[in-house]
């Protein structure tokens, strides 16, 4: 087990202690618990009680594949409530091989001077960095390189200095570009409000991560791997056309929000699809697959070039597609490539960031497709801090007030990613009841019948929904705190030894015997704790709701509003 | 001007992956005989592998609606069939067919399954293909020739697939060699045409 990193921003001092009561836990399972046991539940989320913690999950830092995502968890300022949100990247891999479990950043500083974390096998220092304020990710990564080397740069951008709550955290990738964001929820502001620039991790002769039992690890290891790689949707799927693969399949399904929520298809998806981008990529020598971090075997990610075969951007994915395309009526790559940029640098969270400039375009602020304006929102007025840019920055809720729209997608305050609830009804249930706000990877894990979590479900069962997704959330929670991508979720749905395989490798890790029913007990202990945690904050069930348009609107082309009883989302949590 | 039955395209694979692309994402039209199953219809009329229907097919629309039971779902004149492989996501998964997650999206699940007694006539059907679909079905569907709506076809020949290809390419308007310029031209002197069949020969 490692060790915890206490960083004071306050008094400016740091401090390692033994993990201690939160022993045996690591990525969500870990960040949740110090945040649920340290922060009052009422704090303000930017000022100095609020705290921001960054850990790597359980299997970070082993050879397992697609383990090395890092997850952020402190009191959201966008929500109000508990937040996690992960990232993938090569920070988290260094942090685990130098031996940290979390890194807990405390307090506030008393200037308003920025600094950075400084981490290597010997030390943890805080140090000045005045001089990379108001830089963008992409020039702060470049600066922190020069100065260090080849390594891990977990940073925040100007509206992360700004403090404004779309404000996401930055990772650098395998190219060394800050291109991977824990976007949801504002925790950029959070780091921001620490006048954090960035956390530099070092890990050169790092001793690495303890495996008690190499030879056991080695084996179900392989076993994991081979399953991701012949699943057809981890093993080709993916690789072949990267997550934008499902905007021509949700929007045939009539679930594709398009022009801020107002229609399920639009009509123009086959110029944004996922088949689209890979000719792109391939045509001006980009990479239609990509690795985001060290040891995926998924390759999800990709490299965008303009038309003169320059780097615009990395990891386009589905839902920055679907936030800047369908939703704010934009049918060009190159140009929400551009918009994913800016965010990539400005350090904005794509869904939030896409989902407010729909607000803006139905707000009368800019016309639905005026990409021209919309870049012009995020690079100049965003980047500048200009009234209009910090009202952007604050998310789809703040700008829906500002401007008097009464469509807003929003649940505890966060813009809902790109599946219209109304056409899948079963994801309204997850926006509703998750402890994040409407977010889509909160029950993203799909192990139910496999992992036996809360009984076995009827397929054919119509009235499944709350109970799916209840079982999908606690799969997901136990997930989040193992590293491993999301995506590796699908082997686990198909395959019944791609999911032991998860809980065997910890076993050989640390020495442990855990069953699967230890692995279901984690997530509901993770779901209660996060639940907990807000209902102290204030929240109650009347927030487990969609907003009142969708039991209004019919959505087209299935021409449905969303009809989940309240009672039955009230029974999600009676677990 | 008369109207232009038949444009076939000779070209190499790498070509005709990206013609599969351009067509087939937005649809082409089939004349199949309608009436029955979507089982029957891609395993019989258009002789795909049954295996290959049950693994690789595995999310399948019917005007929009999720299909979970192919052998049961009966097609009908100018229906839209969308067919891709396995996707990724929970919404990817709730999508697939018989997915255990299909609880999920029940209001919009097809639920029209009733016998095979409709009239089995041939007629156009409008058919999308998807991701690894499109890439493994598409050419063999171009080679045996679809119909697409002329105003497409004008669209598609003015784009830069053949402009930028460095690969080879031969053109037969009704059975004649033509150049792609004197196509464009043909096709525009035939604007008012609605539909046309589309051919490849892949080499």
């Amino acid at each position: 087990m490692g060790k915890i990193l206490r960083i004071n921003m306050t008094d400016m001092t740091v401090k390692t202690e033994e993990l201690g009561e939160y022993a045996g836990l690591g990525g969500r399972a870990l960040t949740s618990s110090i945040i649920a046991k340290e922060v009052p539940p009422l704090c303000h989320p930017l000022g100095p009680n609020n705290k921001l913690v960054a850990a790597p999950g359980l299997l970070t830092g082993t050879t397992a594949a697609s383990s090395g995502r890092c997850h952020f968890g402190c009191k959201s300022p966008l929500t109000g409530g508990i937040k996690e949100g992960n990232a993938g990247g090569v920070a988290s891999q260094k942090l685990a091989r130098l031996g940290y479990s979390a890194i807990v950043l405390e307090g506030v500083p008393e200037d308003d001077k920025l600094r950075v974390v400084y981490i290597n096998k010997d030390k943890a220092e805080i140090l000045p960095a005045d001089e990379l304020k108001g830089m963008g990710n992409y020039q702060t990564v470049a600066k922190l390189t020069e100065r260090y080397g080849k390594v891990g740069i977990i940073s925040i951008g100007p509206a992360g200095e700004q403090k404004l709550n779309a404000a996401s955290i930055a990772i650098n990738d395998t190219d060394n570009r800050p291109a991977r964001h824990a976007g949801r929820g504002g925790q950029g502001a959070v780091m921001g409000s620490k006048g954090l620039k960035a956390i530099v991790i070092d890990d050169t002769g790092a001793p690495g991560v303890e495996i008690k039992d190499k030879d056991e690890f080695k084996k179900w290891s392989k076993i994991f791997t081979d399953g991701l790689l012949k699943h057809p949707v981890t093993g080709e799927g993916l690789p072949n056309f990267g997550t934008a693969v499902l905007i021509n399949v949700i929007n045939e399904a009539g679930g594709l929000p398009t022009r801020n929520f107002s229609n399920g298809q639009f009509e123009h998806a086959t110029n944004i699809s996922g088949e689209q981008l890979v000719e792109k990529c391939k045509e001006r020598k980009g990479k239609e697959t990509h690795i985001c971090s060290p040891g995926c075997v998924i390759r999800c990610s990709n490299v965008y070039n303009d038309k003169d075969g320059n780097y615009i951007t990395s990891g386009l994915e589905y839902e920055t597609i679907w936030a800047f395309g369908a939703n704010c009526n934009i049918d060009d790559l190159d140009m929400v490539a551009r918009l994913d940029r800016l965010c990539d640098d400005i350090g904005l969270d794509t869904i939030e960031a896409g989902g407010t400039i729909a607000v803006a375009m139905e707000g009368g602020l800019l016309s639905f497709g005026d990409w021209d304006r919309a870049i012009k929102l995020l690079d100049e007025d965003v980047r500048n801090g200009t009234p209009i840019g910090k009202i952007i920055g604050s998310g789809a809720v703040v700008t829906g007030k500002v401007l008097g729209v009464t469509r807003v997608p929003a649940v505890k305050g966060q813009n809902m990613p790109a599946y219209d609830p109304r056409a899948i009804q079963g994801i309204g249930v997850t926006y509703a009841t998750s402890t994040m706000g409407a977010d889509h990877t909160a029950g993203y894990a799909i192990a139910t019948n496999i992992m036996k979590v809360g009984g076995y479900v009827d397929p054919l069962k119509p009235e499944g929904q709350v109970e799916l997704s209840r079982n999908l959330q606690i799969a997901t929670a136990a997930l989040d705190s193992t590293g491993l991508c999301l995506f590796t979720a699908f082997p686990v749905l198909d395959q019944p030894e791609t999911f032991e395989a998860i809980y065997r490798m910890l076993n050989a890790q640390y020495g442990l015997n855990l069953t699967a029913d230890d692995v279901t007990e984690l997530g509901k202990n993770v779901l209660k704790t996060e639940r907990d945690f807000n209902t102290r904050a204030g929240f109650t069930n009347k927030d487990d709701r969609l907003p009142e348009f969708m039991y209004q609107e019919a959505l087209a082309p299935h021409n449905l509003v969303f009809m989940v009883k309240d009672e039955e989302l009230d029974d999600f949590w009676n677990f | 001007m008369k109207d232009i039955s038949e444009i076939e395209v000779h070209l190499s694979n790498s070509t005709a992956r990206d013609m599969c692309s351009y067509l087939f994402q937005s649809g082409v039209l089939l004349k199949v005989q309608v009436g029955v199953s979507i089982k029957n219809l891609l395993c019989e009329q258009l002789s795909l592998d049954e295996t290959y229907v049950d693994k690789r097919i595995s999310t399948i629309f019917l005007n929009s609606q999720p299909v979970d039971d192919i052998s049961n779902a009966i097609i009908k004149n100018n229906d839209t069939l969308a067919l891709s492989s396995a996707m990724p996501g929970l919404i990817g998964a709730t999508l697939r067919r018989n997915s255990h997650l299909a609880p999920l999206r029940d209001t919009i699940t097809f639920k029209e399954y009733r016998n095979n007694d409709d009239i089995q006539a041939y007629d156009l059907i409008h058919l999308k293909l998807f991701n690894l679909i499109l890439q493994e079905v598409g050419p063999l569907l171009l080679q045996n020739g679809v119909m697409v709506d002329f105003e497409e076809v004008i669209d598609f020949f003015q784009d830069k697939i053949f402009e930028e290809t460095k690969e080879s390419f031969a053109i037969y308007l009704d059975g004649e060699t033509i150049g792609l310029n004197e196509l464009r031209k043909c096709l525009q002197s035939s604007a008012e045409q609605q539909l046309t069949l589309l051919k490849a020969k892949i080499f």
